[in-house]
């Protein structure tokens, strides 16, 4: 982890999927409920999928609130 | 380099034309195999059949017009990637076209996503294309990194060529070679990643339970950061642990290939 790319980059992940996946646990939105798993693993699916220009997407993002 | 007179401008284009010319009958071959897979699985062979045609044609056409020897300008070298990233999509769109059920647009418009790996889809019903066409789409974006990292390298390493050579002018010896040695290992060594990468990517996915196919082209547009996916649903109806997998592998594919060479395959991660 000498490399500044990589460590940046690993650290803009790993800061944006926090926050995207305290946010899902906290503000429940219509009918989704995710438990901490969830809402880790989907958080961290799809900000890596943006991040990275893939656009995969993992759960249908469209249902959740504005703010996520 | 030569001298300012330009007797016909299409005449001093032959590196253009040579690059074009093996471009597309490098796809011409590729789609000949995907040919074979859509008679394979008894699906519309019109599609790959007309794209071989186009592409072996007019890539022996400028095949022959073309001159490897001719040693291109700076604006002849900018001028045929730009020509390359037109004209392929222009070819890798027929067998959509002929045999996906698409208008040439549509067909134009998922080509120049697949190759340019932008991701973005002009198809709304998934069950109108066939394995053969889903896999083709999938091998665009594939080959769409493949050449555009090769040509970065290429371009790079050609432009210095031509600048140490302008910086060399009156020296003797100094050979023209398009590839430096060095950056040829470097392309190399990217392209073993990215092969690695993917072969990885498709056994890990198959393993957590994505079907065979889809796990295959899933990988192959994981790696070059592409996102085109056979699934209309995309990763949703996946197994938890594929959708960790192919979180590993995006952050992978969109990490440095040079430094994860070093990483995977030699001794010394340290960075140079």
């Amino acid at each position: 982890m000498k490399d500044v790319e990589l460590r940046v980059y690993a650290l803009i992940v790993l800061a944006f999927s926090s926050v995207l996946a305290v946010f899902l646990m906290t503000h429940h939105s219509q009918n989704m409920d995710y438990a901490w798993g969830d809402a880790i693993r989907h958080a961290f699916f799809n900000v890596t999928s943006i991040l990275t220009t893939t656009g995969y997407a993992s759960a249908d993002f469209a249902l959740w609130v504005p703010a996520a | 380099m030569s001298a300012r007179a330009k007797p016909w401008p299409l005449e001093n284009l032959r590196f253009a034309y040579h690059f074009l010319g093996v471009t597309y009958l490098a796809l011409g071959l590729v789609m000949l195999g995907l040919e074979a897979l859509s008679l394979v699985l008894r699906e519309s062979p019109w599609g790959f059949l007309t794209g071989v045609a186009v592409g072996l044609g007019l890539g022996w056409g400028f095949y022959r017009l073309g001159d490897p020897r001719h040693e291109p300008g700076r604006a002849e070298a900018l001028l045929s990637v730009a020509l390359i990233w037109l004209l392929v999509p222009a070819l890798g769109a027929i067998p959509f076209w002929v045999s996906g059920n698409m208008p040439y647009l549509d067909a134009l418009f998922e080509a120049t996503s697949g190759f340019t790996t932008t991701g973005a889809t002009a198809l709304s019903d998934f069950s109108q294309l066939g394995y053969s066409l889903f896999f083709w789409r999938s091998l665009m974006q594939w080959f769409g990194r493949v050449g555009f990292l090769v040509l970065v390298v290429a371009l790079l390493a050609h432009l210095a060529v031509a600048g140490r050579q302008l910086f060399f002018t009156e020296s003797t010896g100094v050979q023209k070679e398009p590839f430096t040695p060095r950056l040829r290992t470097a392309a190399q060594s990217i392209l073993k990643v990215y092969a690695a990468l993917t072969l990885a990517a498709a056994l890990c996915y198959w393993i957590a339970g994505i079907p065979p196919f889809e796990a295959i082209c899933n990988a192959l547009t994981t790696l070059p950061a592409g996102g085109f996916s056979p699934n209309p649903r995309s990763f949703e109806q996946y197994s938890p642990l594929a959708q960790w997998f192919g979180t590993l592998f995006m952050f992978l594919g969109g990490a440095g290939f040079v430094l994860q060479y070093k990483l995977f395959f030699t001794r010394d991660p340290s960075p140079s």
